[in-house]
Formats: structure tokens, C-alpha cells, sequence
């Protein structure tokens, strides 16, 4: 993951730097409204600044104590599961080529 | 006798088994009352009429034939648009899953059928289950029934609005950071979130995996006592759920000892109508004997950021999956894979949505973990054990469930006043608690005040046994 080091306030370079780590493509027009509502985020996130610092491994928020047995299961209708898909055939979701565009 | 549009479900039960209407007879009667409330409240997103009438038919040849499954059986409900129905649009008020249609039932919701309850459709949301008004679903926000003009609370706004609406006696939720509790006080109706792991999430649609509870909504405390008997329970399919470890009967010692959280009752965030249902929900557990304590919870502020980090940090990691290829909106041809996930997100997911994901993307970056996300997870280890310690010598703490009464559409809220709506009940999730928020009164312009009631994990039938004392002290 890329670094973003957040100062007081993330600048235009940076959100453009997020909304490609996010995959998400952003409407030149709609970036200052997102620049202005992740700004006001990051200015309540910023409270957790008065605590002290910690490194390293954090508490974990749930154990599981309890895990089903780790056997085949049955497995979902491919055509139903495939219909579900803007683009598919052959039953395969369809993608834009990759292979090729690395090469 | 009560209205039959607000008739709760043991009303309905008493009533099917004498005969005074049938099952048929009652989902025809919800049905209209959807139609003749939807332009105003717009509390559905789907209604499924030929279903419902159709399991109403078999609920009754059951009873005929003395079979019945369970004291849910014939009443009808509604569910959140974030649990999955086999067969039944799935969108989370989504563009992006407009036309998603699962193809197997969330665990609650099978249990519901198994009991013999009737699915009247999906309900409204706020997009991908982020808000807390209802204003960011893609299809219209719902409306506050009790005035029409006021949000009805979020993120499940429309659970809460159906059945204050009448169009459903009891309907179920989510609730991550206070999205069952919030809307159920800002619509006057009962709210439960339970102890966290204590109903399945099979087929819930996630938004923060460690915060996340289906939520139940009633007329009354002892409806829910009823349908949380029915949903609770280890499921081997929901890997963090478990055997409910609490008793089904009161469990709180006498007298009743409560706790009052002093932040609350001196913030200047908490409106004073909201302050004297609270002092008034005092009044009523003295007076039937029970011991009040003042006590102080971890920083608010501190509370309510730390669920802003955690939930938008996991909502980032959990909605990478919608992308648009398996299942989902596609904008269709594009140059590269990655162009098409950019595309595909940018263009179908809301902007409070993509503004949550691109927020936790920025702190799942490099250099902000331990400044932000480590921070976080201690906090929230120091606010359970705060609360467990507060819990050893309590049997219950009461606190308001939102700190002001539903506001109104369009209110010009700054984001952090957007994010003061849950700064009650944010802790309840911090510490994966069972809370619920009851109706308490009205506000000067007559809009309902919740209290909420947040116990120790597993306490939900004694919480709920303490909310219906209340109800019952409320209508003397």
C-alpha cells in the first residue's frame, strides 16, 4: 500500500492517490466534495492523536472459538451464479485481457 | 383495544389462534396498509406480495391442521435490504446491486420462514448500511412516520419506519455503530441490538465485520423477547457467531442496580429534551426501587473516532469485493481490468460510500496504521474493559440512545454533527454488548425520545424483562 502521510489535511494529489489504491475512478467535479468529507473524517480520527502511541500487534477485536470442520461443501448453481454477472460465457466471467497487456 | 395496524405480535398470535382473523386475512391487510403508506414513507424498497400471500395460505393450512411452527407463525415482517433473499432483489439501496438477486436466504431470514413468519419485501437503507438518516439510499430516502418531514434515522431507517408506520408488526436490521437503537428511538418503536455474535450474519451483506449484529425492531420489549428467542443461536456458517451463553429469564438481581453515564447527562451535544427523558427513565427505576450510580465512560469523541476508524478501515476491506465483475453494475467495455474496477466503483457506488472507503483506504496506507488504526484497537480493548468493570457491579447502563430527536430532511448538518447521531451508541459495538433503545416520551414538537439499556454480554432477555417494567410504568 502506497504511503499517504497525512499532516493536517489531504491535498488533491493525495486523494487521486487514494482513489487509485481504491480502485475507485473520480469525477474531476466531485473531488473537492470528497477532498472536504475525508478531510472532516481525518479531523475526528485526528482525537485518537491525544492517546499514546502503540506499536507492533493490536488486541484482537474477535476470537473465534469455535470452527466448522474443514470439509467440501456443496456447491452453488454455476449458471445461476454466473447470471449474476453483467458479462459472462461460455460459463466464465469475461474480463478485458490481461495476460497480453503484461507481455 | 389497540389499533390493529399497531398491534404487536403476541396481539396477532392471540388473535390467529382465536380465529378472528387468518393469517391470509392479516398479510392482506399489511399489504394495503403498505400501499396506502408507501407514498409517504417510503419504507420499502421491494414488496413481495405473491410470496408472502402464498406462504399466508400455507401458515394457515398449518394451523388448520394444528401444525404450527412457532408463535411467529403467520404474522408477517419485513427485513433490511442488506440481507439476502433467495429469488429476491438484494441491492443495499445500491446502484451498484440494483440487480442483484441472491440465490440463497440470510440465516435470520430462513430461521423467520422455518418459524413460519411471512416476508413482506426488503426495506429501505442507507447505502451499503453508512448513515444515519437514510438520506444516502440510491433510491429515495425514507421518511420519519411520526413526521413526515423528519428523517427516520439511519442506517436502518426503514425497518424502523415500517413498523412505526403500522406496515409491519415487527422487522429486522442492522446495526454496526447504533443503526438499529438510532432509528428506533427517532421513530418511537423498540430496538435490540444483541450481544455481538449472538444472532447469525450468514447473509448479511457486510460493512464492518467486527462491529456488524443484525437488529431486531418491535412494538414492545416483550415482542422482541419473542423474536430474539427465535434468531439467536450458534450458526456454523457465521464463523464468529456462538451457543447464546445467557439466561432466557431475568437474571438481574434485586433491587435492580443502574448506572447513569454522567457525560451524557452534562454534553452539550445531548438536547435537553433528550436529558429529560433520561433524568424521567431515572425517575421510573427509583421508583420501582431500583439503585442509581453515576458513572463515567472513556471520552465520547475519543469513542465515536475510534468507530469512525475501525468501521471505515474494515468497510474499505470489505467492499473491495463489489467491483462489478461476479455479480453487480458494469459499465461494460474498457482497456484494461483495472480501468474496469475504477469505472464500475466510481460510477455506481454512492458518495458517502466511496467517501467511507476512500477514508480507510487512506489509513490502511503506510505510516498510518500505528497512528491511527493501532490507536484504535487499544482504545476500543480499554472501552470494553471500562464497561465490563462499570457491568461487574451494575446490572445494566442507561444512557439516551441518540443525543437529539430526528431532525429534519434536508437539515444542514456539519459531518461531525452527521457523526454525533451514534455517539451513544457507538460503545455497545466497541464492546460487542447487547443494547436496546425504548421509547421514552416525546420532544417539545411530539417526536419520540429513546432511552437505551446496555447490559452485559448475554443479558438480553433481562434488559428487555427491565425495558417492559418501563413500558409497563410508561402507560399508568
Amino acid at each position: 500500500m502506497k504511503e499517504i502521510n497525512i499532516t493536517e489535511k489531504l491535498s488533491i494529489q493525495d486523494l487521486r492517490a487514494l482513489s487509485q489504491s481504491a480502485r475507485i475512478a473520480l469525477d474531476e467535479t466531485e473531488e473537492p466534495y470528497y477532498l472536504e468529507s475525508v478531510n472532516a473524517m481525518l479531523a475526528l480520527a485526528m482525537e485518537l492523536e491525544e492517546l499514546p502511541m502503540h506499536t507492533g500487534a493490536y488486541p484482537a477485536a474477535l476470537t473465534l472459538e469455535e470452527m466448522r470442520e474443514d470439509v467440501p461443501a456443496e456447491c452453488g448453481d454455476r449458471r445461476l451464479l454466473l447470471e449474476q454477472s453483467a458479462h459472462w460465457e461460455q460459463g466464465y466471467f469475461t474480463v478485458p485481457r490481461v495476460m497480453e497487456k503484461q507481455i | 383495544m389497540t389499533e390493529w395496524k399497531q398491534k404487536t405480535i403476541a396481539e396477532h398470535t392471540l388473535a390467529l389462534e382465536r380465529g378472528e382473523y387468518s393469517s391470509l386475512e392479516l398479510t392482506h391487510a399489511y399489504l394495503a396498509r403498505i400501499r396506502e403508506q408507501e407514498p409517504l414513507v417510503h419504507a420499502f424498497l421491494l414488496v413481495d406480495e405473491e410470496g408472502a400471500l402464498r406462504l399466508a395460505t400455507e401458515s394457515d393450512e398449518r394451523r388448520r391442521e394444528g401444525k404450527l411452527r412457532s408463535p411467529l407463525d403467520g404474522i408477517p415482517f419485513a427485513v433490511k435490504d442488506n440481507f439476502c433473499t433467495a429469488g429476491l432483489r438484494t441491492s443495499c439501496a445500491s446502484r451498484l446491486l440494483e440487480a442483484f438477486v441472491p440465490t440463497y436466504d440470510a440465516a435470520v431470514v430462513e430461521r423467520l420462514k422455518q418459524a413460519g413468519a411471512i416476508p413482506l419485501g426488503k426495506l429501505n437503507m442507507d447505502e451499503f448500511a453508512m448513515g444515519s438518516a437514510n438520506e444516502y439510499s440510491a433510491f429515495g430516502a425514507a421518511s420519519n412516520p411520526c413526521a413526515t418531514d423528519h428523517v427516520p434515522g439511519g442506517s436502518s431507517g426503514g425497518s424502523a419506519a415500517a413498523v412505526a408506520a403500522g406496515e409491519v408488526p415487527f422487522s429486522l436490521g442492522s446495526d454496526t455503530g447504533g443503526s438499529i437503537r438510532q432509528p428506533a428511538a427517532f421513530c418511537g418503536v423498540v430496538g435490540l441490538k444483541p450481544t455481538y455474535g449472538a444472532v447469525s450474519r450468514y447473509g448479511l451483506v457486510e460493512f464492518a465485520s467486527s462491529l456488524d449484529c443484525v437488529g431486531l425492531v418491535t412494538h414492545t420489549a416483550a415482542d422482541c423477547a419473542t423474536l430474539f428467542s427465535v434468531l439467536l443461536g450458534r450458526d456454523e456458517r457465521d464463523g464468529s457467531s456462538v451457543a447464546f451463553a445467557g439466561s432466557r429469564e431475568d437474571s438481574f438481581g434485586t433491587p435492580l442496580r443502574v448506572a447513569v453515564v454522567k457525560e451524557f447527562l452534562e454534553s452539550d451535544a445531548v438536547s435537553p429534551a433528550v436529558k429529560r427523558a433520561t433524568e424521567d427513565a431515572v425517575r421510573a427505576l427509583t421508583a420501582m426501587g431500583a439503585q442509581i450510580q453515576t458513572v463515567s465512560l472513556p471520552s465520547p469523541q475519543q469513542a465515536l473516532a475510534t468507530y469512525c476508524v475501525l468501521s471505515a478501515v474494515e468497510a474499505s476491506s470489505n467492499l473491495a469485493r463489489f467491483d462489478g465483475i461476479r455479480y453487480g453494475a458494469s459499465v461494460g467495455e474498457t482497456e484494461t481490468l483495472s480501468a474496469l474496477y475504477s469505472q464500475n466503483r466510481g460510477g455506481y457506488l454512492g458518495r458517502e460510500v466511496i467517501a467511507r472507503i476512500l477514508f480507510g483506504t487512506c489509513l490502511l496506507s503506510r505510516g498510518n496504521r500505528e497512528r491511527y488504526l493501532v490507536r484504535a484497537e487499544h482504545f476500543r480493548s480499554q472501552i470494553r474493559r471500562a464497561l465490563l468493570d462499570i457491568l461487574a457491579s451494575c446490572d445494566l447502563i442507561l444512557t439516551p440512545t441518540a443525543p437529539t430527536t430526528a431532525y429534519r430532511k434536508g437539515a444542514k448538518l456539519t459531518p461531525l454533527q452527521r457523526r454525533e447521531a451514534d455517539l451513544c451508541a457507538v460503545y455497545a459495538n466497541l464492546a460487542g454488548l447487547p443494547a436496546l433503545s425504548l421509547p421514552m416520551g416525546r420532544d417539545e414538537e411530539g417526536l419520540p425520545v429513546g432511552i437505551q439499556l446496555m447490559g452485559a454480554p448475554f443479558s438480553e432477555f433481562s434488559l428487555l424483562k427491565v425495558a417492559q417494567c418501563l413500558e409497563e410504568r410508561r402507560s399508568l
